[in-house]
This record gives C-alpha cells, sequence and structure tokens, in this order.
C-alpha cells in the first residue's frame, strides 16, 4: 500500500512563477500539488493543508503500527516489550498481556481486511488508559461479584450547589 | 460485606425523580454501589455541581456515547470486564483530572421479579482527586 504523492504533476514552476503567475500556481496546488524550485534550487512543495494533515496522520499510522507489531512480537517471545511508545503494556499483568496480544493481532488482521487501522489505534489507546490506572482490588472485588441488584442503589441528579 | 437494608435498588419500583430537574427524559436509572456512596456525596463538591450535573446527565441518556464534555474510554482486560451477561464493559469517565468514575450500562434490564426491560447504569468505582 503505497501513500499517494504529493504532487500528482511533472510541472515545476519556477521561484518567479509566484509573482508573475501567483493564481495559476495556487490552483495547480489546490488540485495536484504545486511543485517550485526556489533560485537556490531547494525544491518546495505547495500543498492543501488537509492533504499535509492526512499525510501526518497516514505516517503516525504506519509508525503506530510497525510498533504495536514489535511490541506483538515481544509478547509473543514472553518478554517485556521495550518499543518506547508502548513500555505501558509491561505493567499489566500476565492474563492482561496475553488478552491484549489476543486483541492486538485481532485488530492487525482487521486492519489488513479493512486497509483501515483506525480500530487498532482506538484499541491501543484503551489498553493504554486501562494500564496506567492503578490496580484497585476493591474494584476487582466487585466486578468478580457480579450484578447483584441489592448492593446498589439509585442516585439522583446531583442538584445545584446552596447560593 | 453485606448491602445496606435500606435504600437499595428495587427494579420493580418505578424509579424516583431525580434532582436538580433534568431537562430531558433519562433513559437509564442510574445505580452506585453502596460503598461508593460517601464518594458519590462528595463528588459535587470537589468537581463542581456543574461537572456532576453533567455526567449524570450523559450516563442517563446515552452512556455508550462519547461524552460532549469530557472524556470517556472503554476499558481493557480484567479491569473492564463486564459485571454479567448484556453488561458493556466498564467506561472509564474523567471528569478534568479531578474525578474518575469508571461504569457499566446495560440497555435492556429485566429485574429479579421480571417485569419490562429499561436500562440501568451501574457505578462500579470513583476516584476522587486530591486537591
Amino acid at each position: 500500500m503505497n501513500p499517494p504523492a504529493l504532487v500528482t504533476t511533472d510541472r515545476i514552476y519556477r521561484a518567479s512563477d509566484l509573482n508573475r503567475r501567483g493564481r495559476e500556481v495556487l490552483d495547480a496546488a489546490r488540485l495536484s500539488g504545486a511543485r517550485i524550485v526556489d533560485t537556490d534550487g531547494t525544491s518546495m512543495v505547495l500543498v492543501p493543508e488537509r492533504v499535509l494533515e492526512q499525510t501526518v496522520d497516514r505516517l503516525a499510522m504506519e509508525t503506530m503500527l510497525v510498533a504495536a507489531m514489535r511490541a506483538w512480537r515481544e509478547l509473543a517471545g514472553g518478554t517485556d516489550v521495550t518499543v518506547e511508545a508502548l513500555r505501558w503494556v509491561n505493567r499489566l499483568d500476565a492474563d492482561d498481556r496475553a488478552t491484549f496480544a489476543e486483541e492486538v493481532a485481532a485488530a492487525f488482521d482487521e486492519a489488513g481486511r479493512t486497509s483501515d487501522p483506525t480500530p487498532l489505534r482506538i484499541l491501543l489507546y484503551e489498553w493504554e488508559v486501562t494500564a496506567r490506572l492503578p490496580y484497585d482490588e476493591q474494584l476487582n472485588a466487585r466486578l468478580a461479584a457480579g450484578f447483584e441488584p441489592g448492593s446498589y442503589t439509585e442516585v439522583e441528579r446531583p442538584v445545584d450547589a446552596a447560593p | 460485606m453485606n448491602p445496606p437494608a435500606t435504600g437499595a435498588h428495587h427494579p420493580w419500583m418505578p424509579a424516583r425523580r431525580p434532582g436538580g430537574r433534568p431537562p430531558f427524559a433519562p433513559r437509564f436509572r442510574v445505580l452506585i454501589h453502596y460503598q461508593l456512596h460517601d464518594a458519590w456525596e462528595r463528588l459535587r463538591d470537589r468537581v463542581g455541581a456543574a461537572s456532576a450535573q453533567q455526567f449524570w446527565d450523559h450516563v442517563a441518556v446515552e452512556p455508550g456515547r462519547p461524552p460532549r464534555i469530557n472524556s470517556a474510554t472503554v476499558l481493557r482486560g480484567a479491569r473492564g470486564r463486564p459485571l454479567e451477561s448484556g453488561f458493556s464493559r466498564s467506561i472509564h469517565y474523567e471528569v478534568s483530572g479531578a474525578a474518575r468514575i469508571d461504569y457499566q450500562f446495560n440497555p435492556r434490564w429485566i429485574g429479579p421479579a421480571g417485569g419490562d426491560e429499561y436500562g440501568i447504569v451501574v457505578i462500579v468505582q470513583i476516584t476522587l482527586g486530591s486537591h
């Protein structure tokens, strides 16, 4: 899956075109991206901001995919995660690490089928929030007990503070 | 630990009218574990009445959607496991760093005595930040 090129035309503008044909350069930038070569030979590209944002997002996504793949391989090998951005995985206990690895693998499969890694990104974010929470024995006991209606009371909408 | 003898949730009783007069019809009853009553009572003082009401308004109407104010994240692993079949995973709601509330919801709860199904939100943890 190759990312689309920022500039899809062979046309090259010179610095002087910005003054003489500024409108044309902007229209080209909007439609196909515009390549402009400065007087010292530096090549620059003019594109709509949304195109640049999409490119940055795509790069971040691919970086995330590579990091997740490395982390998954390390977990599968029974070692701690060394990928800096995903070190929080090491805070999980053994059961949660196994669940994490299974869910990441499934999300990889889904991303491969749909060409959309967004669910994987969301999954990683949810796991990171989970991993950063402190261990809570009381909460674990509550969850393990299941829903016992007699242990819960209905609460009203909080009232405004007294004037 | 035994649940309190009074004030327990009775699924066959009509919902009490919430205080503070919400400007909408709640779709979910909001329930809290008896161990969290003290934290719930202190929540408004800690985060402010408006923020506490925003939380209640959110979960009483659309607990499964992202809140318009503040943030909410589905929890993974053991920390987010559903209380039982029909419940969502735990959702971690953060009130601007001042409080965190974990809740689950079941849009089609039927009480132990049977009857009509209705939605419930179950608060399983409240963590108040320190000043």
